[in-house]
C-alpha cells in the first residue's frame, strides 16, 4: 500500500509516477495502453489490467465531451486492481476515442483520467466529485498546462479538496 | 405517483451511480422528492428489467429492447446538452 498522506486523496493514490506528460499516440489503444503499463510499472495495478482495460474501452468506449477538453476516463473492473489510484495522461495531440453512450461519435481527447477501481462504492464519490469539477471549474485548462508530472499531480490534488 | 427509474452502465456501478447523484438533486430541486425510486444495473440488464419501470437512463448504448421510455445520460456527467434532457424528464412524471 502506500496509502501516504500527501498523495492519499478521497480514497484514491495520485502520484507523479502514474502520470505521464506529451504521450505521443495515434489512436485510442495505443494511448490507454502507454499510459496503463505506466500505471502497472508504478504497481497500482495487476499485469492483467492492460489487456482488460483495452477490452472494456472497445465495448464501453469512455470519451467524455466537456466544454473546456475531450477526456477519456478508461477504467475496468476490480479484480485487476492492487489498490485505487488515479493516472493522468496528456497527449501530445489529440486523438480519438468513441463517446460514452454513442460509440459513433468521435471525441478529441487531450487528456486522460485513467481509474484504478479497488472499492466500487467507495471510490464512486471520487468520480462524481471530478464530473463536478470538470464542469464547473476551469480545471481541464489548467490541468493541460502543467509541464511536470509533480505539478500535474499538485495542481490535481488542489482542485479535489 | 410514484415514478419508477432505472440506471445503467457497463457495470451498473460506476457512471450510472454519478448519473444517480445528480439526477436526485435535479429532481429534489423541481420538488419531486419522494416521487420516484431509483435502480441500477448492468446495461446487459435493461431489455430484462425494463418493463417494470417508467423510465430507463444509460450512460452507453443498449442492444436488445428497452421496454419503457430511454433517455441516455451521458450529459448528467458533461453538463453539456443537459437542460432538454431534463425537460425530458420531467414529461414522464406529469403523463399519469
Amino acid at each position: 500500500m502506500c496509502e501516504t498522506e500527501k498523495f492519499f486523496c478521497l480514497g484514491m493514490n495520485i502520484k507523479p509516477e502514474y502520470m505521464m506528460l506529451n504521450i505521443k499516440a495515434s489512436t485510442d489503444v495505443e494511448a490507454i495502453k502507454i499510459l496503463a503499463e505506466n500505471f502497472f510499472k508504478a504497481g497500482a495495478v495487476k499485469d492483467t489490467f492492460v489487456p482488460a482495460i483495452l477490452l472494456r474501452e472497445k465495448n464501453f468506449c469512455t470519451g467524455l465531451q466537456f466544454e473546456e477538453a475531450g477526456i477519456a476516463i478508461p477504467h475496468t473492473d476490480a479484480i485487476h486492481v492492487n489498490y485505487p489510484a488515479v493516472a493522468i495522461g496528456k497527449l501530445e495531440n489529440p486523438v480519438v476515442f468513441q463517446s460514452m453512450g454513442a460509440p459513433n461519435t468521435p471525441v478529441k481527447v487531450e487528456i486522460m483520467f485513467m481509474l484504478a477501481i479497488k472499492e466500487p462504492h467507495k471510490q464512486i464519490e471520487f468520480l462524481q466529485l471530478l464530473m463536478t469539477k470538470f464542469q464547473e471549474e476551469n480545471l481541464l485548462r489548467r490541468l493541460m498546462k502543467c509541464n511536470t508530472a509533480e505539478e500535474l499531480t499538485e495542481k490535481f490534488i488542489a482542485c479535489l479538496v | 405517483m410514484m415514478k419508477k427509474i432505472l440506471l445503467a452502465c457497463g457495470t451498473g456501478i460506476c457512471t450510472s451511480t454519478a448519473v444517480s447523484a445528480k439526477l436526485q438533486r435535479i429532481l429534489d430541486e423541481k420538488g419531486l422528492k419522494g416521487q420516484y425510486q431509483i435502480a441500477q444495473c448492468k446495461i446487459a440488464e435493461v431489455p430484462m428489467k425494463s418493463a417494470d419501470f417508467d423510465l430507463c437512463i444509460a450512460t452507453t448504448q443498449v442492444s436488445g429492447d428497452v421496454k419503457c421510455p430511454f433517455i441516455m445520460g451521458v450529459a448528467f456527467l458533461t453538463g453539456m446538452g443537459l437542460n432538454p434532457i431534463i425537460e425530458k424528464i420531467l414529461t414522464i412524471f406529469e403523463t399519469k
